[in-house]
Order: C-alpha cells, then structure tokens, then sequence
C-alpha cells in the first residue's frame, strides 16, 4: 500500500513541476513578477474540467485548457505592458483575484464556491487513466514532456533574448528588438503549461473549487521556484521534490491533534528558511529576485 | 579574463561541492521519508479499532477543526475507559487538511495507504467532496461532518455517509419565524462560500416576501458599504451568514449605521465566543442551532463540565458533533463489527442515532441533525 501513497505524491510532485517550471520560465528568465500564475492554472482546471463534463474528449479539453489559459496569458501582458516590477507585480496579483471572483460568482458555469465534482477520469487512444500507476504515467510522460519543451526554449536564442529582457530592457530596444513581442511570447507559453498542469490537476482529483486557486497556491508556487533558484530548471524540479515531501514526512512525527497544524507548518516554514540561509539564490539559483 | 576564468572555476568548485550536499541532504529526506512510512505500517499491525480524521487544523477553517477535535478526544476516553467497543479499544489517527480539498486528498492518502484505518471522518464539504471517490475506490466507509454540499453523499457511492445538516434545515427555521413575524422585506448579508450562497438561495427561493442580497469575501472585515446598501432598501429582517468573526462585525456595524432591522444568523453566531460579544454589544437575535445548548440536558451538561474542565473553555456545538461523530462509528462498529465492509453495512442499516445533537432523521446514507429556531437575547440561547 505504501506504494500507492508513494504513487500519488509523485502525481503531485509532477503536476507542480510542470506549473513551477512554467513560472519559472517567465519569473526566473523573463524578470516578469506575474503573481496570477494560479490563476492561469484555474483556468485550464476550469476549461479542462467544464469541457469533460459536457463530453468532450480528454485530448481536446487539455490543449483547450492549454489555449484558454495561453490567451489569458496574454491579455495579463498585454494589459500590463506598460508596466514592471512592484507595478506588475501589484496589477497581476489583481488579475488573480478578478479570476477567483469569476470562479466564484459565475455560478451557472462554475457552480461557485460549490465547486465542480465528478470530472471524468481522462482516456486516451481508448485507454481510461483511472488507476494511480496510470495517472502517475499520464502525469509523469507530460511533466516530461513539458519541462523538456521549456527547457529547449531556455536554452534557445529565444530564451537568451528573454534573459537580456530581464537584464536591461531598455539596452534591447535601443538594438530594436520587439521587447514586448518577447514578452508575450513568454508568457504564453507558460500560460500553456500552467493550463495543461491545470487540466491534469482537475482530472487527477475529480473536484475543484476556487479556494484551490487563490494566492496561497501562487505564495507555494513561487516558494518552488524562490527554494530552486530562479532561472534554473533542475532546481525548481529539486525544489518541487522538497516542497512537496517535506510536509508529508512531517506527517510521520507523532504529536497531539491540538498542535499538528501549527508545529508542522513551523517546521516546514524553518526548513525552507534554513536552505534559503545557506543558498540565499535557492538550491541552483543564478539571479536575485 | 583569468578572473573570470578563477570565478568560473571557483563556482563550479562551488556548485559541486554544493550538489554533493544537496544529493545527501535529498537522501536523508528521502530515507527518513521511508523510514517514516515502514514505521507507520509497522505500526498499524494492532487490534484496535482505526478511525482516520481528516481535519483543519490548519488554515482557515482552524476555528471548527479545533473544537470538533477537542470534543471527539472527549469521546475516545470516555469509549476506551469504559472498555472500548467489543472489547477493542479505538485509535483515532489524525491528519491535517490544512483547509483545502488538495490537502485532504493527500491527507486521506495517507491514512488508507499507510495506516489502514477502518473508517474515515473528513471534516468540511470540499475535502468530503474531493476524498469521496477514493472512499469507492479503496473500499472504506467514511462519515462525513460539518460538510452541507448536496455532492457530499451519491448514489453511486455506498461508501460515503454524512453526519451532519443541509442548508435547507439550519435556514429553513428563519423563513417561518421571518413568515411568522409577518415580514415583507428581508436582506441577507452572505459570505461567497457554499454556506452563504446555499443559505441565501433557500431564503430567495421559499420565502414567500422579497429577498435582497450582498455578498462579501472571506477575508471581509468592513461590511459597512455593503449594509448601507442594504439600509437603503429598508429591510424588515438582516440575516447575516458568515463565520463568527463575519456574523459578529456585521451585526455590531449594522447596529453602529442605525439598521434597525430583526437580526437573523447562522448557528456559528451561536457559539459562546459570538454570543458573548453581541451580548456586550446589547444585541439580541434569531438563529437556528442543534439542541447542544439546551442547558436542561444532563448529557449536555455534563459534557460541558468535562469540555470546561479540560480545556478551560465553553463547548460550542462543534465539538459536540466531534464527540457525536466518534459516538456514532463505536455504536456501528458495535453492532456490526470493525471491518470495512461491517461499518458500511451497519451505517446503511442504522435505524436511529441519538447523541448530543438530538435525534437524527435518515435520509439514505444523510444522518441529519435538526436545527431548532431560537432566540439569543442576553448570551443565552431559548429555544423557541
């Protein structure tokens, strides 16, 4: 039994390391503060979701929820074009709240704070992913996938256009280089992946709610990629292991009922601070934030 | 040049040593992981009687995670001082959802894989709804509470129950007083979370006058826009809907702009920390609670010496569903046995089940606790 349980957090480890590394991508490589990554993740949960339960098949509703949450992407750039640093932070962290309050008051789509229940186990080629080993390859083949594709476009020249964009925009468009077609394209393509994590996610538990997208999960998200390093891909994959394991071996430690929230949130919270002490760029990072 | 060459070289000294460390760092976690997942099988080798509870107990839901704790431990001791069931003793294994589906759904991976319990609790209706499928899927018996979704229990699903209540039932009791009372207007202040707009909903849809809402987020602390909306309809009731931080600052604003209005609330206005504070606030209001604060009631009283006595609080009527629950699973296994499939049969054929709440009415696999209309005037609850 214990490899169920071990099956299962690995579906976990790998939904949050497509979705860190597509952060990652935008955060770490193109110096964009984007605190609405939830959202864009509620947005292919939600598509991927509502499109199964009306019978669409599962292929379609991932590369919807890929798509939806791509273009999402980049309206959030596209609205935020003027803008940088605490400003884009600030406007992109509203745009997560607009799409929670989307999520939450379009109750005929979204049922609401209801949430939506009994999404369909997804089925490929006439194969139905129903079992935990099935989902842990579904998973893990499109973890692989999509973090083998971002880490292509890292190592690109795209990708070292979008460090420079990080570095000195200005020196770029005094080159002529189109700095906010850059931009877009970035935030699309992590959008993308936000969407098809998001899309996995909704299957693989067959119940969302909006509460599962809001600011906390953005806050978890960019502890991933803070703990990993920015700009590094094997760290935030490292960092995804950690983040994720480290509270469920908390679980072994035996304590009263009255103190097991509060103690392991304390320890979790001064182990991610003991690694930041010794790695103050995370695990493999090369730049600040 | 050499400087960035003795940089580069020096880093990579760096990074190696630093990978070095990092992989044993990775090993120990994972070994102390494994280790920590052989111990607790080990550990489950015993005769006892498992309970898994899938609880806040941390996050925001905290403040009903932690009495309804406090009131099932009550239970446990007074079962296993008295012998156990059947001669076994019960072992409650407690998990934290930290308040979210996703982390009762890691929560309950936990206990059926590693712990093996015979039955499971989840606490609240997006981790009930979110761990549902896999009570199906693992063939284990799980008792829902203070979880109101409709998609709690299926029937598709035999191995999911529910102790606990609808929206219908706790809002039900104010449509007839506000009927009663003759009202024309009523204005219903909600929080946007499956119980606000469930409450908001049934109010709409069966009160026979006009309804007018606001609703309001969680993190809300300032309702002082939304009830001067609400004012300038001039309602004839309020009826707020909220946790008790909500239920509390609503009411006390809504006094401080003059909304002279009959205040309704949910049951959580009820319990002694809200009551105390519209007590000081001179406020008095309808709501619609369990029979737990019926002070006349031995059982009830006597629980809240023991609450009292242990925890030096008042008992609200969380934890008394908390020690309802336990009492409900020892009386299935009781009956018919502690085996998975004994517990699911015993709670599909249970025929009543009387505890601190009162008497429950069945309805399939919903054991429903009745909410009784009162009136809280003075810090203390008359039932009507």
């Amino acid at each position: 039994m214990i490899e169920a349980y071990l099956l299962h957090l690995l579906s976990i480890i790998g939904l949050y390391a497509i979705l860190a590394v597509s952060l990652n991508l935008v955060v770490g490589y193109g110096g964009m503060l984007n605190l609405g990554h939830a959202a864009l993740f509620g947005i292919g949960a939600y598509t991927s979701a509502l499109l199964s339960i009306e019978g669409v098949p599962f292929p379609l509703s991932i590369a919807a929820a890929g798509v939806a949450a791509s273009l999402s992407g980049l309206l959030l750039v596209t609205a935020t074009k003027r803008l940088k640093d605490e400003y884009l932070a600030l406007t992109t962290l509203g745009f997560g709240f607009v799409v929670y309050s989307l999520m939450l008051n379009l109750k005929s789509l979204t049922q609401g704070p209801l949430g939506l229940a009994s999404i369909p186990k997804p089925s490929l080629f006439g194969l139905e992913f129903s079992t935990k080993t099935q989902f842990v390859l579904l998973i893990g083949v499109a973890a692989a996938a999509s973090i083998f594709v971002m880490w292509r476009i890292a190592s690109s020249p795209f990708g070292r256009l979008l460090r420079a964009v990080r570095e000195d925009e200005t020196y770029l468009k005094v080159l002529g280089k189109d700095t906010f077609k850059v931009k877009c394209k970035a935030m699309m393509t992590s959008g993308f992946f936000a969407g098809v994590s998001g899309s996995l996610y909704a299957h693989y538990m067959g119940y969302i709610d909006p509460g599962s997208f809001t600011l906390n999960s953005t806050i978890l998200l960019f502890m991933i990629v803070i703990v990993g390093g920015l700009a590094s891909i094997r760290g935030t994959i490292l960092s995804t292991f950690a983040v994720i394991l480290i509270p469920e071996a908390l679980r072994f430690l035996d304590l009263p009922s009255s103190v097991i929230g509060p103690m392991r949130n304390i320890m979790y919270a001064c182990i991610l601070l003991l690694i930041l002490y010794y790695r103050p760029r995370g695990i493999y990072g090369d730049v600040s934030l | 040049m050499d400087g960035d060459l003795f940089y580069k070289d020096k880093r990579e000294c760096i990074d190696m040593k630093f990978g070095k460390t990092a992989f044993a760092l990775g090993l120990i976690l994972c070994l102390a992981f494994f280790a920590g997942c052989i111990s607790s099988t080990e550990e489950s080798q015993g005769e006892t009687i498992k309970v898994g509870v899938i609880a806040p107990l941390s996050g925001p839901s905290v403040t009903s995670g932690e009495p309804f704790m406090r009131g099932m431990n009550i239970a446990l001791d007074e079962i296993n001082n008295a012998g156990g069931v059947n001669g076994m003793k019960i072992e409650l294994l407690v998990e934290d959802s930290k308040s979210t589906p996703q982390g009762g759904v890691d929560a309950c991976n936990n206990l059926i894989n590693l712990k093996e319990p015979d039955a499971i609790v989840p606490v609240l209706s997006s981790i009930s709804v979110a761990v549902a499928p896999l009570a199906k899927e693992n063939r284990i018996p799980m008792v829902a509470t203070l979880a109101l979704s409709a998609n709690v229990t299926s029937e598709d699903n035999d191995w999911m129950f529910r102790y606990f209540t609808l929206p219908e039932a706790q809002t039900m009791p104010l449509v007839q007083i506000a009927e009663a009372m003759g009202f024309k207007k009523v204005a219903v202040l909600y929080l946007t979370d499956e119980l606000g707009v469930s409450s908001y909903e049934v109010f709409r849809q069966r009160f026979s006058g006009e309804v007018v809402g606001e609703s309001f987020i969680g993190s809300a602390g300032d309702f002082r826009t939304e009830l001067t909306k609400l004012k300038a309809q001039n309602p004839d009731a309020l009826y707020v809907v909220g946790y008790e931080t909500h239920s509390v600052n609503a009411i006390t604003q809504a006094k401080e702009l003059g909304l002279n209005a009959t205040i309704f609330a949910t049951s959580i206005a009820a319990v002694p920390t809200a009551r105390k504070a519209l007590k000081d606030a001179g406020i008095e209001f309808y709501t619609a609670v369990p029979v737990t604060y019926n002070e006349d009631d031995e059982k009830v009283k006597a629980f809240k010496d023991k609450f009292l006595g242990l925890y030096g609080k008042e008992a609200d009527h969380h934890s008394c569903i908390g020690y309802d629950t336990l009492y409900l699973i020892a009386k299935v296994v009781g009956s018919s046995g502690h085996s998975r499939d004994g517990i699911r049969e015993g709670l599909s054929e249970l025929d009543g089940f009387e505890g601190l709440d009162g008497s429950t009415d069945i309805e399939g696999k919903d054991f429903l606790i009745a909410y009784e209309p009162a009136l809280v005037r003075d810090g203390t609850v008359y039932y009507l």
